[in-house]
């Protein structure tokens, strides 16, 4: 809403303040403030951003009352004379009195078309309208000093000089002024004559019943219509006129007449015709014109946690153009109807703490029982996988829940692939962002790419967050949303270092974050080779188990992914269900007591057959170990010139140990060699010399 | 033979003087001392001398041998402290060659921020509750005092699933869900932080962002409770210094409602370009719940009262850390996510 200086100081005659202060004073009470632009002449416009409560102010007498009493000064709105109504019932017709309870009409004879003078044009235009002729002009400028719109009728245009209100049918279409052809959704409130629709209620008139150079009689209307109906409609035919903005917020209902009686004014005033001597309505016409509401001084001081004096609150009820009468128990406030916005007892607690200043209340602590406050132990246990996936070294990513629909039919063949059932949006921002993942992979593909084509090619990034996955589609319930943890690792897991040559990363790399976790929070991770998940290398995939269960999976990207999405390094992998692994979270610790007794230490290395896995050769030995092994590493992979075709040298660390007594060379002797016969045995393994 | 003997002595002490290093004293040590050294075979005639002759022999001998030991281990000491010191010396390294660590990871700016804010809430008496990002049209408006079509929908543009299905566009419905399931238990204080959703980009707006809600339900809680917390909460997060300024608002589910700004860290209130010249930075909306959401939530708004407020936690990821544009936090460039720690 533009507010035009000049136009102010006239409805606020004792207005001393400059433009700027006025903006600063509104802002402190509440009204934002876009701009203050002043001209040569030293006037100026100060535009508001009015919050949807304030309709009050998109007005401005309004606006003069809010300065007012802001500033605590009077104002002064144009006395008006009082015209008399006439119920008629057949020249306007109500069919849906729920749309539009309220329609007044006032006829203005022999018009002069013209243009309007020049005080209301230089007005209309300083406040971003155009000027078109004298009767649209009173329209506007009447709608810019009330905040009733009105809309005016050349009524020789009205078939039978009727006006009927009524809903839209299916099909109806009417040119708008604005010379758009509007099909009109069913419902829409319409103003129509007998015959053909000839406006859109409260959103914009027809081109039909335009007023012209030639028109002779008006109709000027102003009516009340149900807001969120106007909403709608304005919404649905992506009209937002001035008049709708209005209506949709709300009119003050008892405005119609005022807007009408200053119509009056200003037609005599502007000689552009002769105004009938009086107003016609469909039915009675008696608006509420304020509501009583208590303002209780204990509630008042409550809320505010501050007793403001009494006088104090009585001024700033006065300055608000409120009448009030002291009672026993506070005030009991009279609030006339053109501030909507307050509706009961806590409205007035806001208008009072506001004029008066939130600068004068105090700050306390929250009294009363003192809380215990914390995290819970799943917060707790997610901060800290935050913290391990950094000591890992990657580095977190956030990524837009929403991602597009072809990311995961890329990557899922099968049309039926539940993490393709994923919940569309019916307003997305585009086709990247259609629908909400069922996975975080796409996501850090997605951000795996954006580095790589940046020149960051060595990439170790994760992201912790939610996938939402349906019961069904189309969704009828809450989407079950899952927390899920997600890995992806390229290019050099270390650079190259004086010390030691680079690295690339590989399937052990990203396996060894995986361990760091499940070891940091005390869970055995099993792991289990997985040859069919499509997203991953065949060969290089495992599904990670936690008692028993699959939560998850890691390995290198298959490299038809990899080709498809421009992946120019390898790319490996891993994705985990959190809300699985934190239910078997196990915060507590629990010390072994430490053996008083020396261990001794054995290398076994073996050579077995190639497709021996290498934990099979470890579960050998750890079971015909027995209690006299305290532990086995695997430090040692060799294939190469040294060792035959078809087998690996495996090289185990072994440690003994006894609970009770220190172990003689020769019972570790004796054990050492059932191990290795005992593997030889199983696995046709050698001694590798 | 004595005269032997203390010619020896003589050839042997300056043999040690002139020594050069621990090698060359063990070299010695074996030509004097050793079993076919010369002292050692020099006694070994003793047998040669008359019986009156022999102790003096022996004596001067004795003695003899003393003093090449004393003066062999005095200089072994010396040679050993010079040799120590110059493998020591030889031991230099460039101590500006880099270290080797391993690699370091590091937080998301948005993951540093939520993390600073829930200590402090939780600091403060607050537990930290979590709830669905997609959220039906009742608890993310309606239960909030915005019924159908009401304008101030139009202050958040939504995303929507079905007519009744939608992506939160506050941390907000937490508040009802939350009265809903503890009425009529008191005190309630609860923080909200997670995702929220509204259709809006540009260098300050992304389609999706993060927000903490909290909540304060009780007896006796005022817009002075409402200042407390806030001022406490922005001199933990923003240094303790800062005051804070209530400006009016309006949010449908709050009553009153403010904004509430915090002296600028930057220039502590003289102006500059980061708080538009006017001393204060925005940082979050708040007010008391509105009787109505008391009311649905279960509880009598006669009986308690409470206080709510929500940040956006990119924006003071943005004022903390001096990020322009609000898209980076999304785009997980390496070289923006590795300015950030642990």
């Amino acid at each position: 809403m533009k507010v035009l200086y000049s136009w102010l100081k006239e409805l606020i005659p004792t207005l001393q303040a400059t433009p700027k202060q006025i903006a600063q004073k509104m802002a402190e009470a509440g009204i934002e403030i876009d701009s203050v632009e002043t001209d040569d002449t030293g006037d100026a416009v100060i535009e508001l951003d009015l919050t949807p409560n304030r309709s009050d102010c998109l007005s401005m007498w309004g606006v003069a009352y809010e300065v007012g009493a802001v500033l605590g000064l009077p104002v002064q709105l144009p006395s008006l004379e009082a015209l008399p109504i006439t119920q008629n019932e057949e020249k306007i017709i109500l069919k849906d009195p729920n749309l539009c309870p309220t329609y007044l009409a006032l006829m203005l004879y022999d018009v002069q078309i013209g243009s309007s003078p020049a005080w209301m044009q230089k007005r209309l235009e300083a406040i971003g309208m155009r000027s078109i002729n004298n009767i649209v002009d009173i329209t506007n400028y009447v709608m810019m000093e009330t905040g009733q719109p009105l809309h005016a009728f050349d009524y020789d245009c009205l078939e039978n000089h009727q006006v009927v209100v009524r809903q839209a049918e299916a099909n109806e279409v009417l040119l708008s002024l604005d010379g758009q052809r509007r099909e009109l959704p069913q419902g829409t409130i319409l103003i129509c004559d007998p015959k053909k629709p000839i406006g859109i209620g409260g959103i914009m008139g027809g081109l039909n019943s335009e007023v012209t150079s030639k028109t002779q009689t008006i109709l000027f209307e102003a009516a009340y219509f149900e807001r969120r109906s106007i909403r709608r409609s304005a919404k649905a035919l992506d009209l937002r006129s001035e008049a709708a903005i209005r209506f949709e917020k709300g009119v003050d209902p008892s405005g119609l007449m005022k807007a009408l009686q200053r119509v009056v004014q200003l037609a005599k005033e502007m000689k552009v015709g002769r105004p009938a001597t009086e107003v016609i309505s469909a039915n009675s016409y008696e608006p509420t014109q304020s509501k009583e509401i208590v303002l209780r001084r204990t509630y008042l001081d409550a809320r505010v946690g501050l007793h403001f004096p009494s006088e104090k609150v009585e001024q700033t009820l006065r300055d608000l153009n409120f009448d009030i009468v002291t009672t026993e128990e506070g005030w009991s406030v009279n609030v006339p109807s053109r501030r909507q916005d307050i509706e009961q007892e806590v409205d007035l607690v806001e208008e009072v703490a506001r004029l008066i200043g939130f600068d004068q209340i105090p700050a306390q602590l929250p009294s009363g029982m003192t809380t215990q406050g914390g995290l819970s132990l799943r917060q707790k246990l997610v901060d800290q996988i935050h913290r391990i996936m950094v000591h890992q070294g990657y580095h977190e990513a956030v990524n837009y829940s929403f991602i597009a629909k072809q990311d995961l039919e890329e990557l899922y063949s099968d049309p039926e692939h539940p993490l393709r059932q994923a919940i569309p949006l019916l307003n997305p921002m585009n086709d990247a962002q259609s629908v909400m993942r069922t996975s975080l992979i796409p996501g850090i593909l997605r951000g795996l790419q954006y580095n790589q084509n940046r020149q960051n090619s060595d990439v170790a990034l994760y992201e912790l967050g939610r996938v939402y996955l349906p019961k069904a589609l189309p969704l009828v319930d809450l989407p079950q949303e899952e927390t899920r943890l997600t890995l992806v690792l390229s290019g050099e897991y270390r650079s190259t270092h004086w010390m030691q040559p680079k690295i690339e990363a590989s399937f052990f790399h990203l396996k060894g974050a995986i361990e760091a976790l499940f070891s940091l929070l005390d869970w055995p991770m099993q792991i289990q080779e997985n040859k069919t998940n499509e997203l991953f290398h065949p060969y290089q995939c495992a599904d990670i188990i936690l008692n028993g269960k699959v939560v998850g999976t890691m390995g290198a990207l298959h490299p038809q992914i990899e080709k498809k999405w421009e992946l120019p390094r390898r790319v490996f992998l891993a994705d985990l269900s959190l809300d699985q692994l934190l239910q078997f979270a196990n915060p507590q610790i629990a010390v072994k007591s430490l053996s008083r007794y020396q261990a001794i230490y054995r290398d076994l290395a073996l050579l077995v057959p190639k497709q021996i896995s290498a934990r099979e050769v470890e579960q050998a030995i750890v079971q015909q170990g027995g209690v006299l092994l305290e532990a086995v590493k695997l430090f040692d992979v060799y294939t190469g010139t040294q060792v035959k075709e078809g087998f690996k040298s495996l090289a185990f660390a072994l440690t003994y140990r006894a609970k009770d007594r220190t172990l003689t060379d020769q019972e570790v002797v004796v054990c050492h060699s059932e191990i290795l016969r005992a593997v030889s045995l199983q696995f046709d393994t050698q001694l590798r010399t | 033979m004595i005269e032997t003997l203390l010619q020896l002595k003589q050839t042997a002490l300056e043999s040690i003087e002139r020594a050069e290093n621990t090698a060359g004293l063990n070299e010695l040590r074996v030509q004097y001392l050793g079993k076919k050294g010369e002292l050692t075979l020099l006694l070994r005639q003793m047998g040669k001398l008359s019986a009156e002759d022999r102790p003096k022999f022996g004596q001067v001998a004795n003695e003899v041998r003393n003093l090449i030991e004393v003066e062999l281990s005095q200089k072994e000491a010396l040679f050993g402290q010079k040799e120590q010191h110059e493998k020591i010396r030889s031991e230099q390294i460039d101590i500006t060659l880099p270290g080797y660590s391993l690699p370091e990871g590091s937080l998301h700016p948005i993951t540093l921020i939520l993390q600073e804010v829930k200590e402090i809430f939780v600091g403060l008496g607050f537990t930290v509750v979590e709830g669905p990002e997609i959220e039906t049209d009742y608890y993310d408006f309606q239960a909030l005092n915005i019924p159908l079509d009401h304008p101030a929908r139009e202050m958040q543009d939504t995303f929507y699933i079905t007519e009744d299905l939608l992506l939160r566009t506050h941390t907000s419905p937490m508040q009802a869900r939350t009265m809903e399931s503890m009425s009529p238990e008191l005190p309630i204080k609860i923080i909200v932080p997670g995702k929220v959703y509204r259709r809006d980009e540009d260098a300050t707006h992304t389609p999706m962002f993060h927000q903490v809600e909290g909540l304060l339900v009780d007896k006796e809680v005022s817009m002075a409770t409402l200042k407390g917390l806030l001022l406490s909460f922005a001199k933990q997060m923003f240094g303790a210094e800062r005051e804070i300024r209530l400006r009016p608002s309006f949010f449908p589910f709050t009553e009153p409602s403010v904004e509430v700004d915090i002296s600028c860290f930057a220039c502590s209130g003289s102006g500059c370009r980061l708080c538009k010249n006017s001393g204060w930075i925005e940082i979050l909306g708040a007010g008391m719940v509105h009787p109505n959401v008391l009311k649905m939530g279960g509880y009598d708004p006669e009986q308690v009262s409470g206080l709510a407020f929500g940040m956006g936690v990119e924006r003071m990821a943005m004022l903390k850390f001096a990020i322009d544009d609000m898209r980076q936090m999304y785009q997980n460039d390496l070289r923006f996510l590795k300015q950030f720690r642990l």
